[in-house]
């Protein structure tokens, strides 16, 4: 593991019963760099994200985030020390208003406890107004400001999936995990989204892992492609690389016969 | 746009709330004191604002947090007995109350978390079931310590509450709950019972918050069940059982889930029923069975679910202005 | 080595009441998806019409088995109606609501049911009229009373039968479909409600079965006669996996065996209680969802 890497899988393994949802993978991911997850349905790339964010403790093998190893931490403690993530169906908070969905997410980084919401001191009064002002910045990056006050529930498909980034992004993480944020886009959205993520890339300084299906998302942006299949690494390198690797293509569109 | 709420908004709402209830518990202690009540209508106003401590403790954990708790008798039975042990033993002056009061509520605090500690991993009604049983085996406990009197209960507990302990206490209560909700911890508090999983995976401390609501929740409760036992002077096991959890569950549901307003006037119908059907024995309870019926079809979430008496009447006079400018532009047309 | 098979009897019975009980329970949760706080007031409310109609039979016919059989079909039907008009009225308003809305509706219709019973009857303690003859037949030269033998005889085989009917039935299978998911049952041409509405009727008659049985058993009874044998049925089938029926019948013999053991092992008989409680949350707390319940992991 060199310095610049900032997540790395080692010999992972997490196996439900006889199913190996993820077998022997290991991978690292560069401080700054978008990798890109693909591979067949059911290869296990959400699984990745679920035991990289604690949701599953992997049966065998190291997960570290920097030089912490992510193995046994909880999910909120590994969302709260940096690395937050969206969903492959959107799960926002429905009957919540856009900006408390935001400010739910600062939890972590809210640094006052149960003395001062009760007393309402000071700290409280200027945390609050912090965390407000932070979450209403974040709205703006994402061009998010007119529904700061809407319920989350009644916006469009499409608002939903940047208001779950705006949502990570108030974990303030070093690394977002994106579940296909492209899914169900047209082209032009989907070039929207591209320079979205880069935008946020540049502005919070992110590492960004994300897994679609959209090629024209993962050949855009990405800088390094990770294809499993059946839980194993099938492939690993620029897109042009995986673009031409025949493994890649076997698996995406059968063994050409002959 | 009735939708549409912010929090530094609510926030400004905390005062003026307060202030209003002090000037109702200020009405209230100038009726008291220049004897224009009879003794029974304290003796109903004091049920309700017992009550209405306990109703908001429920509603903390039922309404708030979403999880679906029967635990609310035993901590009750806990809260009386152990304030009542205090005062009767070790707390014997009258201005001693605050310390037994304290006791109760910090009692109940404990039964509390360790309740707490299933609802991490059990959910819905298999942990309905289990707070059930941890009421049940609390209440069959007390039947079997003779200490506390076993089954025949406890008696001569000095009668220390009166309606300025309860109204005093029943304002803290507010304060409590009102000032947690408009916080760090009420937002998540909604996201837990919105979606525990995605709550997590947003840096939220779930098992922090829940061990909190219901610790806060029990604290509550607790106080209320010390008040009840100094207020009737004894306590005895029958007291906690199911008919009294059944008797929570309708001041919760009936006034509405999630709301400080629904608490208090759902303990209030609650206990006008009881007492203004006297005269109509156990068919009251019928009456009451019916009535949680008709506003469950009705109103699914109660009275106040999830609304508080401001936003209630702030949403009723949009409406009204919102008619008015209707019936002036068709006026002009 | 007498008293070792008295007990023995006395767990069968009260374990087969128990189960009996607890599936009538799980049936309605497993399709309708709603804990029924009612369920113990339509027990209660079976073991009044199995007493008036017995009591007023036996004044004219004199053979138990045709009074037993009379009173049972008129129990039957009778709570089978009182489950579908509060179904009807209490229950099928809310199918869109909450859930817990739901739930706190069905105490209110056990309240009322509860109450009316206590109003209408009275609330002295009745004694059942013995609906299966006084018989004692000798087993391994041990004098057993013949309906304790039946109890446990019939209680077995209306789980058959009902096992039968969900299995192998077209009913059968509309209910499981049901139960796995109302939605798409629906799009498949089977009519939810009516579904719902037959796993009432189920539920009811069950009810009328188990406390046919239990009035034969244990004899005295009151208006609230439903609540405790429906919370330690609630809880056999919630220890079993609430919504499964195998779940049920070994939740049901599993508490049966906790009464029946405790009160010998133990110095105060409510201990019972807290052994009970006990087992349940620690089965809950390895399993979440019972013993033979399914496991939901959620998906992310």
């Amino acid at each position: 593991m060199y310095e610049n890497d900032l997540i790395s899988l080692q010999n992972a393994c997490m196996y439900f019963g006889g199913v190996k949802a993820i077998d022997d993978l290991s991978f690292n991911v560069k401080r700054g760099s978008i990798m890109g997850i693909i591979g067949p349905n059911g290869a296990g790339k959400t699984t990745i994200f679920n035991v990289i964010t604690g949701v599953y403790t992997p049966t065998s093998g190291n997960i570290r985030f920097l030089d912490r190893s992510l193995n046994k931490a909880l999910p909120h403690e590994i969302t709260g020390d940096g690395i937050s993530r969206t969903f492959q169906n959107i799960r926002l908070f429905e009957s919540e208003t856009v900006l408390n969905n935001l400010k739910i997410a600062s939890f972590a980084h809210t640094n006052y406890g149960l003395f001062a919401t009760f007393l309402r001191t000071p700290r409280f009064r200027k945390e609050e107004a912090r965390i407000d002002r932070e979450c209403r910045e974040i709205l703006a990056l994402l061009n998010l400001s007119d529904y700061a006050e809407s319920i989350a529930g009644s916006l469009a498909y499409g608002v939903q999936r940047r208001i779950e980034i705006a949502r990570a992004l108030c974990c303030k993480p070093q690394v977002i995990l994106l579940d296909e944020p492209a899914a169900g886009m047209n082209p032009a959205e989907i070039d929207d989204l591209n320079q979205l993520i880069l935008r946020i890339r540049e502005a919070l300084n992110l590492t960004i892992i994300v897994i679609e299906h959209q090629m024209r998302l993962v050949m855009g942006i990405c800088d390094e492609i990770l294809v499993v299949n059946f839980g194993k690494k099938l492939a690993q390198g620029k897109p042009e690389e995986v673009k031409s690797n025949e493994q890649v293509l076997e698996a995406y569109l059968g063994k050409a016969k002959g | 746009m009735a939708l549409k709420q912010s929090d530094s908004v609510q926030k400004s709402r905390a005062v003026p709330r307060l202030i209003a209830v002090g000037i109702i518990v200020m009405c209230l202690i100038a009726l008291e004191r220049s004897h224009v009540l009879s003794s029974s209508v304290i003796l109903i106003l004091d049920y309700i604002g017992i009550y209405s401590i306990c109703v908001i403790g429920i509603n903390l954990v039922n309404g708030y947090l979403g999880v679906f708790s029967l635990a609310h008798a035993g901590y009750m039975a806990v809260g009386a007995y152990a304030s009542a042990i205090a005062s009767k033993y070790y707390f014997t002056e009258e201005w001693m109350f605050p310390a037994s009061i304290l006791i109760g509520g910090l009692a109940a605090l404990i039964f509390g978390i360790i309740v707490a500690i299933p609802s991490m991993k059990v959910k819905g009604d298999y942990l309905a079931i289990i707070t059930l049983g941890f009421t049940l085996i609390l209440q069959s406990i007390f039947q079997n310590m003779s200490f506390v009197g076993a089954s025949q209960g406890m008696n001569d507990i000095p009668k220390f509450t009166n309606i300025y302990w309860i109204f005093g206490c029943l304002l803290l209560s507010i304060y409590v709950v009102t000032t947690l909700i408009n916080s760090k911890f009420g937002r998540s508090i909604n996201a837990i019972r919105e979606d525990q999983t995605a709550a997590m995976l947003v840096s939220v401390n779930v098992k922090r918050i829940k061990i909190t609501v219901f610790a806060i929740s029990a604290f509550l409760i607790g106080i209320s069940g010390a008040l009840i036992s100094h207020l009737l002077a004894y306590t005895s096991p029958a007291a906690y059982g199911f008919s009294n959890i059944v008797e929570g569950l309708i001041m919760v549901y009936l006034g509405g889930v999630g709301s400080i307003t629904g608490a208090i006037f759902g303990s209030a119908a609650w206990q006008l029923i009881i007492q203004l059907f006297k005269d109509f024995g156990t068919w009251r309870w019928v009456i009451g069975g019916s009535m949680l019926c008709i506003i469950m079809v009705i109103l699914p979430k109660g009275v106040f679910g999830y609304k508080e008496i401001g936003g209630v009447v702030r949403d009723l006079l949009q409406k009204v202005r919102d008619y008015r400018v209707k019936r002036k532009e068709s006026d002009n047309v | 080595m007498n008293i070792i098979i008295q007990q023995l009897i006395n767990f069968l019975q009260l374990g087969s009441i128990y189960a009996l009980v607890a599936i009538s329970f799980s049936m309605v949760y497993g399709i309708a998806g709603l804990v029924n706080f009612a369920h113990g007031s339509i027990f209660g409310v079976s073991m009044y019409v199995l007493f008036f109609v017995s009591t007023l039979l036996f004044k004219t016919i004199k053979s138990t088995w045709l009074v037993y059989v009379a009173a049972l079909t008129v129990a039957c039907v009778v709570t089978s109606v009182v489950a579908l008009i509060m179904e009807r009225v209490a229950y099928k308003p809310l199918r869109n609501a909450p859930k817990i809305s739901v739930v706190v509706s069905s105490v209110g219709v056990g309240m009322v049911l509860e109450y009316l019973l206590l109003n209408i009857a009275g609330s002295r303690a009745l004694r059942m009229p013995s609906l299966i003859p006084k018989i004692r037949i000798n087993f391994a030269g041990l004098p057993i009373p013949l309906y304790k033998i039946l109890i446990v005889v019939i209680a077995i085989l209306a789980m058959v039968i009902l096992n039968i009917v969900v299995k192998k039935t077209r009913l059968g299978t509309a209910m499981r479909a049901v139960s796995q998911d109302p939605v798409a049952a629906g799009f498949m041409g089977i009519s939810t409600s009516r579904v719902i509405s037959y796993a009432f009727v189920f539920g009811a008659v069950l009810a009328a079965i188990a406390a046919s049985l239990y009035g034969t058993a244990y004899s005295i009874f009151s208006y609230n006669v439903g609540d405790s044998i429906i919370w330690w049925s609630f809880i056999a089938a919630v220890l079993g996996g609430i919504g499964s029926i195998r779940g049920a019948v070994l939740g049901g013999y599993l508490i049966g065996a906790i009464s029946v053991i405790s009160p010998i092992v133990l110095p105060v008989s409510s201990y019972k209680d807290i052994v009970a409680f006990a087992v349940l949350i620690i089965v809950l707390l390895i399993k979440p969802t019972g013993l033979l319940g399914k496991n939901e992991s959620e998906k992310i």
